[in-house]
């Protein structure tokens, strides 16, 4: 240790961080390998506190900004005046966005909020749903390789399979397969399902099932259980034969069936969870794929170390070896997988009297989206998304008048539930805009474009 | 004399008489958009121009640290830094203090004036730190899973000491005061997920938990240090 007052000590060759703060002013720096200087907190904290001016607006002209939240922004307008202050009337909020939802740092981002909250005020949000059910990237994996990472799916990936369709192989013959390492298998258990039509996993007593939906439940007799190692689990159904099964690249049962897939009921591959979170996989997936084809075990991608590269009947095949979502899919058809709980749904909310949660959804894929809420007094409240009616809550609550007319942008007061993203032509008019007078169809008025009589 | 400059003035004298702050108070059809077109600066200002707000929080003079020529050794050249509102360290690209798992043994030299709430002498990613409970205990914590008392009680004397402590995954903390181990805890618990990477020192993330003096010499180890 460097318990010698008069004497230092070198830095060990496990000291990760030294500092000796000898320089005669900030930063001061490490004098152990990395390159890590510590700097004001406060300064750090007042740079971050600032929004920065983007060349990047949905017009896409030269000139024309947006503002980009970082999660740490804060702007705050004290509203002497009161001219954003809103009772029982007519009021429109309009914003074009564009973020990541995977960059948001809270379950429900506020892009604006007039008043400190509590009982007087309103705001303007969306909702990420629950973000802790969103799924977690490992560096965990079969191959245990550096850069071969795995997805712990928790509440669930998705794929969005709706254009032009690959996944619509509901008439089989259909392999799927992937690596799994569960921690516990406490009910029936999803590894992959399209469409509502056809899935594997396991049952609930662990034994490997292949499941035509709603039609038939076809179990092997090998029960799994769940020992927080990694398995290869494959399931091939040859129709109007049955389903084979394997496990750890070996065939361990064989269940005649003639059933089929019932129809699609979606186009969407749900992986981890089914489609509405339940029959959640406790644990972490590795190289899932699905093929249109009945593999043999020779074709399986089994061998731990050395991944297969994906076949010619490969329809879909996830590696989840980025550091996040979107996880691509590898064969060509672009088909990433995303969090299921991706949505992000507009709401507005009267403080004190009620949170309108909508089902209006805006993307958050990183390209420029309008939204809207128009309020009709003793009516509803309507949520536009690209000019879109996207919900409309019947609504007679009106607002209440702020007790501190201090309006923020991109926050709550005090920075609470930031966004992270981009806002571009943030517009609140007072009253009821019309859909076809929307800031996405029609350039806004301000009020500087008024005279007086 | 213009109508309309006629008009325009009787309808402020009559807001004014009405007590209404502005003409431009609210009225139907209003409209205030912010179109962030500023492209630079710290200020964004609506189109009517009657909001305009200057981006961020304050920084206040007392909230930066100051270096002083003070410190363990008292050479010439040596010196230490009084930490007021905190230091900070980034350490998110290619991160080396995201050693959660441990072992780590962190240190520093202190001079504190007073202790008069738990202190940080620093802390990293909200996981794992050193410092001081509010009666001057040597603390250790598992931030959100355990604080680690030791028994033994810092005095704060505006002298300068040498701090340590030592955790061993599995096993427990080592305390150490001017050299010479003090206590040692057992404890089984280990650092939660980090939260972040970053580096706190002399307060924690919000400028709380601020220590009243100076450090001098902070190193932080991923190892268990002994006494030599």
């Amino acid at each position: 240790m460097d318990s010698i007052a008069a004497v230092p000590k070198a830095p060990l060759d496990s000291t990760l961080v030294a500092y000796s703060f000898d320089e005669t002013s900030l930063p001061y720096q490490n004098s152990a390998a990395a390159k890590r200087p510590a700097v004001s907190r406060a300064q750090y904290a007042a740079d971050r506190s600032l929004a920065t001016f983007a060349a990047d607006s949905p017009t896409g002209k030269a000139g024309d900004y947006s503002l980009y939240f970082n999660g740490d922004s804060r702007i705050v307008y004290a509203d002497d005046l009161g001219l954003l202050q809103f009772s029982d009337e007519d009021f429109t909020f309009e914003a074009w966005l564009k973020f990541n939802a995977s960059d948001q740092l809270v379950e429900r981002p506020v892009l604006m909020a007039y008043g400190l909250g509590g009982q007087s005020g309103y705001s303007f949000s969306f909702i990420r749903a629950n973000m802790s059910a969103n799924s977690a990237n490992s560096t965990d994996s079969p191959s245990g390789k550096a850069g071969d990472h795995s997805v712990i799916p928790n509440g669930g990936l998705k794929v969005d399979d709706t254009v032009n369709p690959i996944l619509n192989i509901e008439a089989g013959p259909i392999t799927m397969e992937a690596w799994v390492k569960l921690d516990s298998l406490s009910g029936n258990t999803d590894i992959a399902r399209y469409g509502d039509a056809y899935k594997f996993g396991f049952n609930n007593t662990g034994a490997l099932l292949w499941t035509f939906l709603g039609i038939e439940d076809v179990a092997g007799s090998v029960v799994f259980t769940a020992d927080q190692k990694w398995h290869h689990i494959a399931m091939a159904w040859d129709p109007g034969i049955g389903v084979t099964f394997y496990l750890d690249g070996k065939q361990v049962d064989h269940v005649d069936t003639g059933n089929t897939n019932r129809a699609l009921q979606s186009n969407t591959l749900n992986i981890g969870t089914d489609s509405g979170g339940t029959s959640a996989l406790l644990g972490s997936i590795d190289r899932l794929r699905i093929h249109n084809a009945v593999l043999t075990e020779s074709q399986l991608d089994s061998d731990p170390a050395n991944p297969k590269a994906p076949l010619a009947n490969t329809v879909v095949a996830y590696n989840f070896d980025e550091s996040g979502v979107p996880y691509k899919n590898a064969t060509s058809a672009i088909r990433p997988a995303v969090d299921r709980l991706s949505d992000n749904t507009l709401a507005v909310t009267t403080f004190g009297i009620l949170d309108a949660y909508s089902k209006a959804i805006i993307s958050g894929d990183g390209k420029w989206h309008h939204i809207a809420a128009v309020h009709e007094q003793g009516v509803e409240l309507r949520f536009y998304v690209d000019g879109k009616l996207g919900d409309t809550l019947p609504y007679t609550g009106g607002v209440r008048y702020a007790s501190t007319p201090n309006f923020n942008l991109g926050s709550e007061a005090s920075g609470v539930n930031p966004y992270v993203g981009y806002m571009d032509r943030l517009k609140i008019t007072r009253g009821a805009v019309a859909e076809s007078k929307l800031d996405y169809f029609k350039p806004a008025v301000s009020v500087t474009d008024w005279s007086l009589y | 004399m213009d109508k309309r400059f006629v008009g325009l003035m009787a309808l402020l004298v009559s807001l004014g008489l009405m007590g209404i702050p502005s003409a431009f108070s609210q009225k139907a059809g209003d409209v205030y958009m912010w179109d962030f077109n500023e492209g630079s600066g710290d200020k964004v200002t609506d189109n009517s121009k009657q909001m305009t707000a200057t981006m961020g929080t304050a920084l206040t003079p007392e909230s930066i640290s100051v270096s002083n020529t003070d410190s363990p050794s008292g050479k010439a050249g040596d010196r230490s830094v009084q930490v007021n509102g905190g230091l900070l360290v980034d350490d998110s690209q290619s991160p080396v203090l995201n050693i959660e798992k441990g072992p780590i043994t962190m240190e520093a030299w202190v001079k504190i004036d007073a202790i008069t709430e738990p202190t940080d002498i620093a802390r990293y990613g909200g996981a794992y730190k050193f410092g001081f409970g509010n009666n001057g205990a040597l603390l250790w914590t598992f931030l959100g899973i355990e604080d680690v008392f030791s028994d033994t009680i810092f005095s704060p004397d505006s002298a300068w000491h040498h701090i340590a402590m030592a955790w061993e995954p599995g096993k427990g903390v080592t305390f150490f005061l001017d050299g010479q181990q003090v206590d040692f805890k057992a404890t089984t618990n280990t650092d939660r997920a980090l939260q972040s990477h970053i580096l706190n020192i002399g307060t924690d993330s919000g400028g709380t938990s601020a220590l009243q003096g100076s450090i001098d010499r902070l190193r932080i180890h991923k190892a268990i240090l002994t006494a030599a």
